[in-house]
């Protein structure tokens, strides 16, 4: 019998108190592994997203709201502004291309989104395309409707079949536009960010739907004006500018002479991170740490109690020829043997964890995430944890070398 | 001058001529911080194949002959010397290594290894002594506890075993490896006198196989009976300073 075995079965034969020291290791290595994931999943989420934008151009409110809800979908929109002010950034020529933004309606809480044919070929920063097609056809009328990944799974829906929005960013009954009716006409590929969960359609559509709602409106508070006579409006404006430079000034010429508001994704979000996201992940880490070494105490002190009781084995093992060196290396071996074992469930429970996590849906921001990839500090928590396993093993092991079998037999 | 009693039996013929396997003189042994005792003081020998009983009363140092023997208690004075290797000069892991590969010993306690099976109490002995691990390990231990009849109690773990098969599976575990020399302690003390006959007869046979020299300690006279030669150890018995 080798002695790796004999390890093996020796922490078989003390099954409880094994699986106990085996559950805080566990513990000690998911919980840092699972908050480094998040954070490398809403660093991914939010900060990646969105940068190939220089500015996003709309209502007067707060910048940040203004970016999570019209690039992250993850807010509600400050208000709408003209869609003459698409028409002004067109002719403007620090701007090099631009996407207009159009929310109000969803579909079983998918967010419908009006836009125009500069969807299909905006690009992502490393010109990755923003919304690849995967089957079907872009929109070419008002209410046909491109579907995102997810939205084509969960739905069900088919390159085709019709469905109708209802009103508002999030489901709720008696709110359906059954007159409008949209077509599935292309469905895109994952990408593991927002436009998984979105709905592309010309903004006419949500025009239509839109001037449908406020002619009946009107109709029943009894005002005089129809949707023709109101103007046309946008939720926001996405810009590409000609050089990075122009970012500050066109946004603080925006902001102080126009009516509408601009922000620049990366700058709000940098902000949200450092202000609010990096204390609360690091309040969390440090607690993870304290996690790691209550563990690794916990480790010590059962190995202590577990080096007590086993005195009489490790004499017997001297007895049966075991040298000093090999009693200890069969110790030392156990301590390593429930360290890996920790290792190993713990990145299982964490990733494990993470991915039931992203597929509940649960959490819009680890939709599309890939749970089983290894976010950068998780293999210095591996090693950390590791390590102190190793060091804890060290003292039973260096008791075992040196206690003298004859004590404990006699 | 304080001798031992040894009766020679002469149920064999002259050993003399076979190589040693224990001499001891005069040993000074401190079997507790509080305690030492002086045993073997005339010269002791045995010889290769010879088979001794150790008898004498409780505490008059059997099983501490039985422990320096096996190197687990070092004399401060006197000889010591098993299988030509001086005890005195070897350090801890020398004396395990020479205990593991070359002594089989069985204590009065049997001392299992809890938590493992009567096979692997039998295997992890082969990891030590013979530093086998693979498959002729497991034919031979499995093969030492058939010859035990425990061969359907091989995978039971030895702290369910009844006392008489855990005291077999400690004697197969003490020969598995074929020792030079086999040291017991009271071997058949928990068996009646019919399974102890048995027993002691399954190891006479495996010791004439492994050819190797016996020391049995005993109370029993009709077990010493059995023996080529008998060491009374009545006369060394008392402790330092009263004698």
């Amino acid at each position: 019998m080798k002695i790796s075995r004999m390890a093996l079965r020796g922490l078989l034969s003390r099954g409880w108190v094994s699986a106990l020291t085996l559950t805080s290791l566990t513990l000690a290595v998911a919980l840092p592994c699972a908050i480094l994931g998040v954070r490398q999943q809403v660093e991914t989420s939010l900060l990646q997203e969105g940068r190939e934008i220089d500015l996003v151009a709309g209502a007067k409110g707060s910048p940040l709201q203004l970016v999570l809800s019209t690039v992250h979908h993850l807010d509600v929109p400050t208000g709408n502004i003209p869609w003459r002010m698409v028409e002004k950034f067109r002719k403007d020529k620090r701007v090099t291309a631009l996407l207009p933004i159009g929310l109000g309606d969803n579909f079983q809480g998918y967010r419908i989104v009006g836009t125009d044919n500069s969807i299909q070929t905006w690009q992502r920063k490393g010109d990755h395309p923003y919304a690849p097609l995967e089957s079907g056809e872009w929109f070419d009328k008002a209410f046909d409707a491109v579907i995102g990944s997810e939205v084509a799974q969960q739905s069900g829906l088919t390159i085709g079949d019709k469905f109708v929005g209802a009103h508002g960013l999030v489901a709720a009954p008696g709110t359906d536009h059954a007159e409008f009716p949209y077509t599935v006409t292309g469905r895109l590929a994952p990408t593991g960010t927002a436009v998984d969960r979105l709905i592309f359609t010309p903004m006419q559509s949500v025009w239509d739907v839109h001037a449908s709602e406020q002619n009946f409106h009107n109709k029943l508070f009894g005002s005089g004006e129809t949707a023709s006579n109101t103007e046309t409006e946008v939720t926001a404006i996405w810009l590409k500018l000609r050089s990075p430079g122009l970012r500050m000034w066109l946004r603080e010429e925006i902001n102080d002479h126009t009516e509408i508001m601009a922000a620049a994704p990366m700058d709000e979000l940098l902000r949200l991170a450092q202000g609010v996201l990096k204390p609360l992940q690091e309040g969390l880490l440090i607690m993870a740490a304290a996690v790691v070494v209550v563990s690794a105490l916990a480790m010590l002190s059962t190995l202590l109690q577990a080096a007590d009781r086993r005195r009489r084995d490790w004499a017997l093992l001297r007895i049966l020829g075991a040298r000093p060196r090999e009693v200890f290396s069969l110790v030392w071996l156990e301590a390593l043997w429930l360290t890996e074992g920790g290792l190993f469930l713990g990145l299982l429970l964490a990733h494990g964890g993470l991915a039931a996590l992203s597929r509940s849906g649960i959490t819009p921001v680890l939709n599309g995430f890939n749970p089983w990839q290894l976010a950068p500090g998780e293999l210095g928590v591996l090693l950390t944890v590791f390590g102190f396993g190793a060091l804890a093993g060290l003292i039973p092991a260096t008791i075992a070398y040196l206690r003298s079998p004859l004590q404990e037999i006699l | 001058m304080i001798t031992a009693m040894i009766m020679e039996k002469n149920l064999m013929p002259t050993t003399t001529d076979r190589p040693r396997v224990v001499e001891c003189a005069d040993l000074l042994l401190h079997p507790d911080k509080e305690h030492s005792i002086r045993i073997c003081p005339a010269d002791f020998s045995i010889h290769s194949g010879e088979r001794w009983a150790l008898m004498g009363p409780s505490g008059c140092g059997k099983t501490s002959l039985v422990n320096a023997l096996c190197g687990l208690l070092t004399p401060t004075s006197g000889t010591l010397k098993v299988l030509g290797q001086d005890l005195r000069l070897l350090r801890a892991g020398e004396r395990d290594r020479l205990r593991g590969k070359r002594l089989g010993v069985v204590h009065q306690n049997f001392h299992l290894l809890h938590g493992f099976s009567a096979l692997e109490n039998l295997l992890i002995a082969l990891r030590f002594s013979a530093d086998e691990t693979g498959r002729g390990a497991r034919k031979r231990a499995t093969e030492m506890l058939a010859s035990a009849g425990l061969e359907k109690r091989a995978g039971t773990r030895v702290e369910r075993l009844s006392r008489g098969e855990a005291q077999r599976v400690a004697l197969a575990r003490a020969l598995v490896h074929r020792p030079e020399l086999l040291l017991t302690d009271e071997p058949t003390a928990s068996l009646d006198a019919e399974r102890g006959n048995e027993m002691l007869d399954w190891m006479e046979s495996l010791r004439q196989e492994a050819g190797c020299a016996w020391l049995c300690v005993t109370h029993n006279p009709a077990i010493a009976d059995r023996f080529d030669q008998v060491l009374d150890a009545r006369n060394w018995s008392a402790p330092e300073g009263q004698r």
